[in-house]
This record gives C-alpha cells, structure tokens and sequence, in this order.
C-alpha cells in the first residue's frame, strides 16, 4: 500500500490561453464557481449513481408485489405497489437534483446539503413495510 | 488496471491512475453496474408487456438493449476521456451531466412503466 499524504490536494493548474473550455450541461451547475476536486465531482457521480440503482430496486419492489400477486387483499397491495413506485419516482428525482445541487456547491465552495428527500422516502419505506406486516396478517 | 475494458495501454505515458484512491475506476465500475440494472429492469418491463396483447414488445425490447449498451459504451468513452484530462492536461474533468441526466431520464421512464404496470393489473 501507498501511504496516501492527506495534505496531498491535486491543485488545478491554471488554465493557458488557448484552452477552450467546452460548454458543459446543465448550464445552472457550471455556470459559476471553480473546477472542484476532481475527487470530489467523481463521489458526487457516484452518490447520483446509487440513487439512481435505489430508485430501480424501488419500482421493481412494487411490480413484483402484483407481478407475482403476493397474498394480500388486491387493493391494499396496489396501494403498497404504486407507493412503492412513487418513491422510485422520489430517489431517482432525489439522485438528480442531489447530484445538481452538490456539484453546484462544489463548484461555489458552499456548504453541501443533505438529501431533501431522505425523510420522506424514510417515512415511505415504514409505512409500506407496516402495510405490507399488515396485509400479510388480515 | 492494464488490459481491461475502458482502460488505457500498459505502454502508453498515461497508464497510471490519476489518484491511489482509484476514484475515477471506481466511479466507471458504478456506471457499469447501473448499466447492468437497467437492462435488467428494461428487460423485466420487457417480459411482463410480453403478456398484453399486440404490444410492441420487439421494438420496446431492442430500443432498451441499445439505449442501455449506448449508456455502457458512453460510461467507458467518458472514462477514457477523463483520465487523459486528469492524467495529462490539467486535473480537470473532462465530463459534464449530460449522460447523468439521460441516466436520470431512463430511471424515471422505466418508474412510469413500472406504476402503468401497476395501475393496469393491479387490484385483481
């Protein structure tokens, strides 16, 4: 193993005058601020990357439910099922606009925000797990 | 890290990774296996249209399959470019948020496909 000096930062290096920096979308991320931490942008990538398999495994959670007709009352399941899927439309939403406003910050050396729909998909998660224990039952 | 899919040669100057912690490796590994997960969903949404009468089930299937290797091929190529950038050039990287938001966009389309599914079978 390396030993990896934590006061080692890759510093940009300036850039020359003939450099053409290529547009780069969507505008409002990189309209302002600085080239961050080429580290930093790749962890954001892959936050957005997680969300994005979060968000797949949320909606497959919910078409398997009526894909193999799991024994709960019909319209109960269909309500655990579409709520499921609401929250794969949350993560995926969530990853993006994460990955937006994160890369933004960088960018302006401003504080980082959580996720603005951590708790919601949370709350989402008990209450389907609590009706599905209770499908299960009745 | 030589030989691999989306590596550079052994022999070329810029074969070293940009940094010990393998950022940029690891991150093309995560594309990859979100690349996996949507074939893998495309093809589930593909074989429950299988079972609705006259759906388009053959072109839906093929457009997923390249839409999916597209997104592979666009991961590896995007990779590539960023370690030249980062290796050679200036430390910078050479990608911006188009493939995210197409990545974002097919996750959402495949959430649609999955709630019509839902709504249309659902409660019997």
């Amino acid at each position: 193993m390396t030993e990896v000096d934590p006061q080692h930062e890759p510093e940009p290096m300036p850039l020359r005058p003939d450099d053409v920096v290529p547009q780069r979308f969507p505008r409002f991320v990189y309209e302002g601020g600085s080239e961050p931490d080429p580290r930093f942008s790749l962890a954001n990538e892959r936050t957005f990357l997680a969300w994005v398999r979060t968000a797949l495994a949320l909606v497959a959670a919910g078409v398997a439910l009526e894909a193999v007709s799991a024994p709960i009352t019909p319209g109960l399941r269909m309500a655990v099922a579409l709520l499921f899927v609401a929250m794969g439309v949350a993560a995926a939403v969530q990853g993006w606009v994460g990955w937006a406003r994160t890369e933004r910050a960088l960018r302006r050396g401003q504080v980082l925000r959580g996720p603005s729909f951590g708790a919601l998909l949370a709350v989402g998660l008990v209450l389907a797990a609590v009706l599905l224990v209770i499908g299960l039952l009745l | 890290m030589s030989g691999g899919a989306g590596t550079p040669d052994a022999g070329s100057p810029a074969s070293s990774p940009f940094d010990p912690g393998l950022q940029l490796e690891r991150t093309l590994l995560a594309w990859q296996r979100t690349c996996l997960s949507l074939v893998i969903g495309s093809a589930l949404c593909v074989r429950l249209l299988a079972a609705v009468d006259r759906a388009p089930v053959v072109p839906v299937a093929l457009g997923a399959l390249v839409l999916s290797a597209a997104g592979w091929a666009t991961a590896v190529a995007r990779y590539r470019r960023s370690h030249d950038s980062l290796v050679r050039d200036h430390r910078r990287l050479a990608a911006g948020g188009t493939l995210i938001t197409c990545t974002a966009v097919a996750a959402l389309l495949l959430a649609v496909g999955g709630a019509a599914f839902v709504v249309t079978t659902g409660g019997r």
